[in-house]
């Protein structure tokens, strides 16, 4: 995979949720977890999990819980999923296609996600 | 004790209901099919919520390793303010969190139900209401819209 390229659909996305501000006492993440700034551009930041590993995505495991998407479910939402590696980060790739205020797929996106019970 | 006012009703309530419930009562009066009332239960729960939110403000940019911003005082009175309102209609909030643009999401929650209204450092309300992963409404948050979403709950 290069730069760019859209991500399979098969390939499972990772995002840090805050937790437990993000990650509600059912084990579940809340849509701010995956709301873009205006300044992304309608770009959201994510991990290939594929490429990486828990420990490695997790960043700190006393503020972050991850979360777990198929990128199969992204594109369903209309979205898009292109892989953007960073000198610090091979895994990363970028959701695209999110509208800052938009209510809808930030909730539809934490609906198909599931929080890691990661390090518990 | 009834928040006639703070219910922002304006009509004069067509039924009357008192229940008897452990050592306090509840008055229940309806207004178009949504109810306004008290109930110390609740508000104990929205209280421990509006602390919550209010801690959001001890959020440090970048808190939450993408870069967000730190949480508006704007946001959190918006919120807290929303929390309060909920007592009076009766209804606990099941959950707040911070967002990455400085905004405070409050949750609504009953059965497959969720009502989701989200306060931007702004001052702009906006609200989402769900049943399971189907959108019911969304928009703007006025009155008439939090009347609509709470005669929807409690269907």
């Amino acid at each position: 995979m290069n730069s760019g390229d859209p991500v399979p659909s098969a390939e499972y996305l990772l995002r840090r949720g805050y937790c437990p501000q993000q990650i509600r006492r059912d084990g579940t993440v809340t849509s701010r977890a995956f709301v873009a700034r205006p300044k992304d551009e309608g770009k959201l930041s994510v991990d290939i999990e594929s490429l990486t590993t828990l420990a490695v995505s997790i960043k700190d495991a006393s503020l972050f819980r991850l979360c777990r998407i198929l990128t199969s479910d992204v594109y369903n939402l209309g979205l898009g999923c292109i892989y953007d590696p960073l000198a610090d980060n091979i895994a990363h790739a970028l959701i695209t296609g999110l509208d800052g205020e938009d209510l809808e797929i930030p909730q539809l996106l934490s609906i198909k996600a599931t929080v890691l019970m990661y390090p518990d | 004790m009834l928040y006639l006012n703070d219910c922002n009703m304006s009509v004069s309530p067509s039924i009357s209901v008192v229940h008897a419930a452990g050592d306090y009562h509840i008055h229940q009066y309806l207004f178009h099919n949504a109810s306004c009332f008290s109930d110390p239960a609740v508000i104990k729960e929205n209280n421990i919520m509006k602390s919550n939110i209010q801690s959001f403000g001890e959020l440090k940019e970048n808190w939450d390793s993408y870069g967000a911003d730190s949480i508006s005082p704007e946001a959190i009175w918006g919120a807290t303010t929303f929390v309060e309102n909920m007592s009076r209609y009766g209804r606990k909030v099941y959950f707040a969190s911070p967002g990455p643009n400085g905004e405070v999401s409050i949750e609504l929650k009953e059965g497959r139900k969720v009502v989701e209204v989200v306060f931007y450092a702004s001052g702009t309300k906006k609200y989402i209401a769900l049943d399971g992963d189907t959108v019911y409404q969304k928009g703007a948050l006025t009155p008439e819209a939090k009347h609509n979403f709470i005669k929807w709950l409690n269907e």
